[in-house]
This record gives C-alpha cells, structure tokens and sequence, in this order.
C-alpha cells in the first residue's frame, strides 16, 4: 500500500451552506412522493378532514425521515485505518473507524468506498459495509468489504456514510473526502498451481548444508548431552563403546530460486494469468523454505527466503508492466524457473519452464 | 427481542389495522373481517418457511377486481370509494400470501397505506383515530426494522448471514423502542400540525364521493326492511332545543313524500308547479325558537328541521371547501327544505322556526300565508289506482259518525284512534298475501312505522283530508342539552292539511308515544368522545382555524403592557441562544473541515503548524510537512514517533489501541506548546 496526495479540488460553491450531502430516493420514496400529490389533491378538492390528516401523516413521514436521516449523518464520522491484504478475486477490505458523537444510537448506517476510476485495476464495486447499531458515544472498527477482479492500484478519495433510516423513502449520503487519498495494491489472483510446484521442488532436489540440522542423511555421532532426545541414541555403538552417543542428521539447505516472467509477444490476459501462476509459485516455494527472487518486465529482485519477501515479489507482481523491458538474469548460482505466458517465447537459457496458459 | 420477530410482529399489527380502518367504516358484509386473518396467515408462513403457489395470490387478487366491480355496477360512482376499498383489501391479502422479498414487503405496506387513505373517506367514526395511530405507530415499526434488514441484506451473502442478521437480539432494544416510539410520536404530532393549520383553501369540487347512500330516499318500498333499523350511527345533533319540546316528542323532518299506493309511497318524479332552476319561494311562519343542527352527509340535500323554517343559516361544513360554500336552498314544492347541494361532510347551519309535534297547530297563523293550490290539494288527496270499495267500507267504519261532520281534525282523531286501537307495532314484515298496505290493514294488522304513516294518510285520503307522508327522524337522545339522533330513530309520520291551521304533524304509529331517552353512563362517555371527534375533526374548518389565530391575536391583546414585554423577550431568550449557537456550531465546523483525517495526522499537522507558525499546504502529505518542518529537536523527536505510529497504522496494517493513539497525540501538542 502506498499513499499519495490529494489531487488540488475546486472548492464547492454549495460548500458554504453547509456540510456536503446528496439525496436520492428509493423506489419506495418516489411511491410516497407520488401518493403525498395525489392525496393533497383528493384533500384540497373533497375539503374532506380525515384526507387532510392523512396527507399530514405523509408530509411528516416525509420531513421526519430528512431530519432523522441528516442527524444520524451529522452524529457518525469516518476515519480511515489503512487496508488488509487484496486479492485479486478473491476480496479485500478496507479499515475504517466509525464513530457515534450522540446520546441515542444511530441506525442503519451504510458505508461505502468507491474506487476512482483512473486506476490500474479494472473497475470494481465500492467496498461496502452496513451497520445495523452504532451505540452513543463509541467508536467502532469496520472492514468494508470489497471484490477486485484484477491486480493493479485501487484509489479512493472519498467515503460515503449514507442511511435510509428510519423509513427506508430517501436516502442520504455524506461525503468525506480522504486526505490523502488511500491506495490499495491488489495483489495478482491466488491460482491453484500445486502440481507444478511438486514437480518443480522434485527436479529441484536437496542441495546438503555441510552442517547438522533437520534432515534424513547421517552427519556424524556425538557424545549424548543432557536434553537430547533419547530416541536419537544409537544403541548399538554406546553397547560396544560404553558410551552413550547420539546420531546427528545433515540439513538440507535450501535452493535460490529465479521465477523469470516471459511475457514479451502474450495478449494482456495471458500476461495477467502468468502473473498469477508466478505469483502463486513464489509463494509455495517460500513456503517450502527456498529463497526466491523475481525477474519479469521492469522488475529484478534477488533471492531471498521469508514472508516479507513474499509481500514484496506480489506487490511487484501486483504492479508488473508487461510492456516494460525485462532485465538480464542476474549473474549467480540459482534455479532458473520460467513462468512462459501463452503466446511468448520460451527463454534461449537453460531454465526448468512452466507454461502458464489457462485451460478455458 | 430478535430484529426479525421484531420486524414480523410490527408489520403483522400494522397489516391489520389498516384493513381495520376501512372495515369499521365501510359498511362491509360481516364476512370481509375474514380478511383481518391474513396478516396472521402471513405470519405463519413466514415463521415457518412455507411459500404458497403464486397462483394463489393471482386468484385472490382477480377475485377482489371482481368484487370491487361488482360493487360498482350495484351502487353506482357513489360506491368506487367502498369498491376501492375492497380492491386493496383483496390485493393486500394476495401480497400478504405470497410475501418472499423485502420489495414484497414494501409493496404490502405501501398498499396499506392506500387503504388507511381510502379509509380516511369511509371512516367518519371515532374509531378511526384509535386505530390509525396504532397504524401510524406499527408502521414506523415495521418500515425501521425492514430497513435495516434491507439494508443488511445488500451486504451480507448468503441466505444463512442473513438469517444470522434477524436473530440478531443486540439492535431491538428498549433504546430502539424508544426512538421508533419518539419518531411515532414525532409524525403523529407534525401530521396533527399540519392538520390543524394548513389553510382549507381548495380548488373545487370536482369529484367528491358520497360517504354513504342517502337514507331519505325519494321512493320508498314496503316489502323491504324497515330503514337504518337499530343503526347505532349519530345523523344528526341539535343544540338549544327547549326540553320541553324534546319531552313532547320532537320529529326532526326529512322527506315528503305526495304519493301513496299499496307498495309504499314516493315522491312525485317532477312536479308541474317548480320551476326549474332560481330560487324556491319561501313560506314565512311567525318566529318561534332558534335551534342549532349539525347533520351528517347523509341526507342527500335535504335539511333536517323540526318544523316550519323563517331563517336558515349554514355555519360550516357541508363540502368543507370553502371554493364551494354550502348555502340554504329555501323550500321545495313538497315542502322539503333543500340545500344548494348535496351535502358532502358533516354540516352544521342554525335554524330558526317552530317545532312541530302531533296534535299541535302552529301558534299565531290561522290560516296559512298562501294555502293550498287546486293542484296541490288533486296532489294530496290522490288516491291509489287499486283504492276498491273495501278499503273505502274501512275508512267509513273507521271514521264512524266523523265522516259526516266534514272537520279534518276530527276525521284525523277517528282514524288515528282506529290504528292505535286496533294495530300493533312490529319490525317483522307482514306476510303479503296481496300488496303490502291490503296486508296489513286488513290481515296481519302489524308492521313498522311506514305501513302505520302510509296506510294513515291513504285512510286520511279517503277521508277527503289532503295528507302525505314525511320522513325523517323521531325522538332522539337528550344529553346535556344535545339532542341527538341516530339511525335507529328514524321514522315516518304524516302530514294532514287543515285549511285553519296549515299542515299538522300527526303520527299513528303506537310506538311514538314510548318515553323519551335520556342519555347515561357508558352511553354518555361514548356519546362525548363521538360529538368530541364530529366536532373537532369532521366539523374543523377554515373559519375554525380563522377564529383560533383571532383568539390568539385578542389573547395577545388583551395582555398587559408589561406582560407583553415579558413574552417578547422570553421569545428572544428562546430566538437569540438558538442563532447564535447555530453559528458557532456552523464555525466550528468550518475550522474543523469535513475531511475525515486520522487523529495524529491531524495532531502531526497541528503541531508543525503551530511550530512554523505557519498552515501545512493541503497537498503535502504528513511525512512531508514533519520532513520539511524546521522545529527543536525535542518537537522533531516527537513528531518523528508519532509520525512513525501513524504511518505503521495507516500503511503498515497494524492496529494499536486508541489509547496510544491518544496518548501519542496528547504529547504531541504539549511538546509543540512547550516550545
């Protein structure tokens, strides 16, 4: 996530009579709107009384429900608390913290954070929350939820509290301009890429560490010292020495791994569902304890094991421009893997190659 | 208590009282309170998950069209009000049946509301009120608790979040009773404002519905019911009547109807002697007693009064619109005293003039101011075409020696001794062997009031007494100085032409004679409320709001000097903190902006522009203005933590708890004020 400055506004000339507000009604409004004019004409023309009480219960539901709704609006604020982890199709949310200034609860709050359309990702519904109660005087945290279908940057400028409350006939929003803005990277989509990864850690192999640790070789025998675990004794040899010493196992040390992009000559949704098999790869060889580094369009990142590097190889993913041009492979001792999007070309090196194409 | 019970519980209360409005009101068969079940049928399958066919719906939908045209076709335009009435009722109890969305719900609660309205023209009853506010409240109920499952159905998934979000119990609590009972209170009283003081100027009458079918209709039948028998409604009120009148019997006068057959009498359709349009001349009775009546629209145009009229005056009401004024008419050719219009709502007008009772003459007119007209008196004494000479035997055997002696009076007191000696009063219809009025008379020798009034002024006929029968209402109710009639009072009697005297009230029916009721207890309490709602709300009109702001400015007036300074500046006590609190408010919101900012960005920003004493520019972002600020280095070790506290929550996915934040922020601004 990163953040950026607010874009210069135009003040709002309406600014100045108060704070900014939009109505609309619902389909339920404009049947009140429509009966309020036909039920003054039937009072007005039969000079019937019981008329005139019933277009009054219509004229005060329909001032009633713009107070109430403006005090609720007037009593809950917004503050942002960043964002969590977005996945491409798979949702994300948004933290924001929403507060009750009054003594009576508010009702029916909905929140809503539309995502400005000049952004890399594709375009995508608001993040959404609703909030049946916020109790007088608390304050509350609520994630509002959203679903992008692509990776890329989302924006948003601006939160919306808006409720309907009490009758459901109007509904009003209250705009609240975040500044700055908040940025949300949308990391490339999680795809099911199991069996290329078994495949890959089997050609791969164990590569020895020359140093005791958790593994399946023998490393060497050592007198037995307080705390060893007693299954590690080897029997035999403390029979025929006298004494007791334990077997030690060699570690295996992880690889270094380069995930190589080829994406030069593939459509853009080729480009964009290689870059969501690399990105699903690199995170199950992190998870298997390789270092791993990336080296796609615009993007050279050296191997490195751990869950910050797993942040930073999708953030670059994330943001990958296949239009960019991708630097050489760096000059060291690593596994070369090519994720090749359908439509690109192989690499002319020797490298252990998946080819990312979808099956529909 | 659970969101969705909450919302099933006020929706279902609301459902029924609005069919309640109309059903107490709209004179419906005793089979349509059957439709009151169907929010409880609702109810169930919604708590139970069944979901009828929508075949259903559809078929009781198309049965309530038909029911509504039916009622049409049978009662003419003056029955679409009932006819609409029904329609919604029928298509309410469809959408009830088949309720499966939150739109469905919506759709049922704005149907009820049409019909709430539709009762507002059926129901003129006090009971209108006690169940509208029940409606007004438990639609407020309904229409919150649905909008917050609306609103939390748009954003939960699946179907089982949402039921997760009905059992909810956190949301319906007493503070939520509470504030939907404050918004109830809060729409009832500014409907009630709105009510009381929107000016009654309208744009005419241009199709108003009758409440109810007139109850003085211009033919009557007898081989029917006896009319509005034991109806309980109030038709008419009259103030100042002396209490000896009401102790003599008072007959409030409607109707007259000319002919007279063995079927029932009528009146004549057009009469040579009217002339059409212009105003009908007055005869002008000697000035007894002034009395005033208030008349529900029930009556077609015809005034009610309790005799001989020399001054009417409509005080209000009538069409309660004051583009169309109700005004007296003057009096028909069949003596009937006529408003301009059929009256529309409840009208009020104060008459002067006699009362007339049987056996009674008007005082100081011995003989009428024009007479009678040869085609008047042809008129009078027409008999029906089946008079044969058996019918004419009993009036001479009735009349006795009388017959000679040629005074209407005594030939009168003959006949009407023969009815009451010899008949006895019954609301059974006879038996009719032949026609009704043969049946009576010389068979079954009961029936009610228009066989009595009927076969009395045919006998009176017979006799060579012009006479003709009047319909209207006897008797009444005297409460506290009110007079008051209802349906069950009405009645017919006859009027006989005495050549000295003019037209005499007389009656031969046994039971008008009966005691004279005097209202108490329950009956009393129920008699108030009803007078309390006919009065305040039917009756209320432009003159009534004109009369309160007159009260108002004399009440003000009437004040002292020194008492109106009290209330002018308890006015600016109330006027002046208002506005100035108002613009405080608006200042400090303007300082304050209305961006949401995080609380230590703004505390980062506040310190570095106290510290620079100048403002951070709007398009730098915090870690530049703290980069950029040139402060000590205790600020700057300040800002640089809190900085990093502020970045860490808003970039780097933590949460710390709002106490650090606050406490982060607090040191902040003392670092920045003990630079």
């Amino acid at each position: 996530m990163t953040s950026a400055a607010a874009p210069a506004r135009p003040p709002s000339r309406w600014r100045r009579f108060g704070p900014r507000r939009r109505l609309r009604s619902t389909p339920a409004g404009r049947v009140v709107i429509g009966l309020t004019f036909a039920v003054g004409f039937a009072a007005f023309n039969t000079g019937n009384n019981l008329l005139f009480f019933g277009w009054g219960l219509l004229l005060s539901s329909i001032v009633v429900s713009g107070i109430l709704s403006e005090a609720t609006l007037r009593s809950v604020t917004l503050s942002p608390r960043g964002a969590g982890e977005a996945r491409a199709r798979a949702g994300g949310a948004l933290t924001f913290v929403v507060k009750n200034h009054r003594r009576l609860p508010a009702f029916a709050v909905d929140l809503r954070a539309p995502f400005e359309p000049a952004t890399t990702a594709a375009p995508v519904d608001p993040a959404r929350a609703f909030e049946l109660r916020v109790p007088p005087g608390s304050e509350r945290t609520v994630e509002l939820r959203f679903a992008p279908k692509k990776r890329g940057v989302l924006r948003v400028a601006t939160a919306r509290a808006s409720t309907a409350f009490p009758f459901g006939f109007f509904e009003k929003d209250k705009l609240v301009p975040l500044e700055p803005p908040l940025d949300v990277v949308v990391l490339p989509a999680r795809v099911d890429v199991a069996a290329e990864a078994r495949d890959l850690l089997a050609r791969m192999g164990e590569a020895p560490a020359r140093r005791a640790g958790p593994g399946d070789e023998l490393f060497s025998l050592r007198p037995f010292r307080a705390g060893d675990d007693p299954k590690k004794i080897a029997w035999r040899r403390a029979a025929r020495t006298g004494r007791l010493v334990v077997r030690e196992t060699e570690a295996a040390r992880s690889n270094d791994v380069i995930l190589e992009l080829c994406a030069a000559g593939a459509a853009a949704a080729a480009v964009d569902h290689a870059v969501d098999v690399a990105g699903s790869l690199a995170e199950d060889l992190l998870a298997a304890g390789h270092a791993v580094g990336l080296c796609a369009p615009g993007i050279a990142s050296a191997p490195a094991p751990g869950p910050r590097q797993r942040g930073a190889l999708l953030t670059q993913l994330a943001l990958l421009d296949a239009r960019a041009e991708k630097p050489p492979l760096p000059a060291r001792r690593a596994v070369v893997v090519a994720v090749v999007a359908a439509g690109a070309s192989p690499p002319p090196h020797a490298a252990l190659v998946v080819r990312a194409e979808r099956l529909a | 208590m659970r969101l969705g019970v909450a919302h099933e519980a006020g929706f279902a209360v609301a459902m029924t009282s609005s069919i309640a409005i109309v059903l107490f009101g709209g004179e419906l068969p005793g089979f349509a309170w059957l439709v009151c079940l169907a929010p409880l049928v609702s109810l169930l399958l919604a708590t139970r998950d069944i979901r009828p066919p929508a075949l259903s719906a559809t078929l009781v939908g198309v049965a309530s069209i038909a029911l509504g045209i039916v009622t049409v076709a049978r009662g003419g335009i003056e029955s679409s009000v009932l006819a609409g009435g029904e329609l919604l009722m029928g298509l309410l109890t469809a959408r009830l049946l088949v309720r499966r969305t939150q739109a469905h719900d919506m759709q049922a609660l704005s149907l009820s509301l049409l019909l709430v309205l539709t009762g507002s023209v059926l129901n003129v009853k006090i009971t209108y009120l006690p169940v509208f506010v029940v409606y007004a409240v438990t639609a407020v109920w309904a229409l919150s608790t649905r909008q917050l499952l609306a609103g939390a159905a748009a954003v939960v998934g699946d179907e089982r979040d949402r039921a997760v979000v009905r059992a909810r119990k956190d949301v319906v609590t007493p503070a939520f009773f509470g504030a939907t009972g404050l918004i109830s209170l809060a729409v009832l009283a500014s409907a009630a404002a709105v009510f009381a003081l929107f000016p009654r100027v309208g744009f005419g009458d241009i199709g108003a519905f009758l409440h109810k079918d007139s109850s003085l209709p211009g033919s009557v039948g007898l081989r029917g019911d006896p009319r509005l028998s034991g109806g309980s409604a109030v038709v008419a009120r009259l103030r100042d009547v002396p209490r000896d009148a009401f102790l003599r019997g008072l007959y409030l006068r409607g109707a007259v109807y000319d002919v007279i057959n063995l079927d029932g009498f009528s009146q004549t359709a057009r009469l040579d002697e009217e002339r059409a349009g212009g105003k009908i001349e007055l005869v002008e009775p000697p000035l007894r007693t002034r009395y005033e009546v208030t008349v529900m629209p029930v009556v077609g145009d015809t005034l009610l009064s309790l005799g001989d009229i020399t001054a009417l005056r409509v005080v209000g009401g009538g069409n309660a619109n004051p583009n169309v004024p109700m005004s007296y008419n003057g009096r028909s050719v069949l003596d009937e005293s006529k408003a301009v219009a059929p009256l529309r709502s409840a009208m009020r007008y104060i008459v002067v003039g006699g009362v007339a009772a049987p056996g009674l003459v008007p005082r100081g007119a011995k003989r009428p101011v024009h007479g009678l007209s040869a085609a008047a008196r042809a008129r009078y004494l027409k008999l029906p075409d089946a008079f044969d000479d058996r019918l004419r035997d009993l009036v001479q055997t009735a009349l006795g020696d009388a017959a000679a002696s040629g005074a209407a009076v005594d030939k009168a007191a003959r006949l009407r001794a023969f009815f009451l000696d010899n008949f006895r009063y019954s609301q059974e219809p006879p038996r009719f062997a032949t026609s009704p009025l043969r049946t009576f008379l010389f068979d079954e020798r009961q029936g009610h009031c228009e066989f009595f009034a009927s076969a009395y002024a045919m006998m009176l006929r017979g006799a060579g007494v012009p006479a003709r029968v009047v319909g209207g209402f006897q008797g009444g109710a005297w409460d506290d100085g009110v007079v008051v009639f209802a349906e069950r009072n009405a009645h017919a009697w006859v009027e006989w032409w005495d050549d000295d005297a003019g037209w005499v009230v007389d009656d031969a029916t046994p039971l008008a004679t009966a005691p004279r009721e005097e209202l108490s207890g329950l009956s009393t309490a129920l008699e108030r409320v009803r007078r309390f709602w006919d009065d305040t709300i039917l009756d209320y009109s432009l003159q009534d709001q004109v009369d309160g702001i007159s009260q108002a400015k004399s009440a003000l007036s009437g004040l002292k000097r020194t008492a109106r300074v009290l209330v002018a500046l308890m006015a600016l006590l109330l006027i002046v903190p208002g506005v100035v609190a108002a613009l405080l408010l608006r200042r400090r919101r303007r300082a304050r902006g209305a961006a949401a900012v995080h609380p230590l960005a703004r505390a980062i920003v506040d310190a570095v522009a106290r510290a620079t004493r100048a403002p951070v520019p709007a398009e730098q972002t915090v870690r530049e203005a703290v980069e950029g600020a040139r402060v000590d280095a205790a600020l700057a070790a300040a800002l640089r933590a809190a900085l990093s506290l502020y970045e860490a929550e808003r970039f780097g996915g933590a949460h710390p708890p709002a106490v650090v934040v606050k406490r982060a922020a607090k040191a902040l601004r003392t670092a920045a004020r003990n630079r």
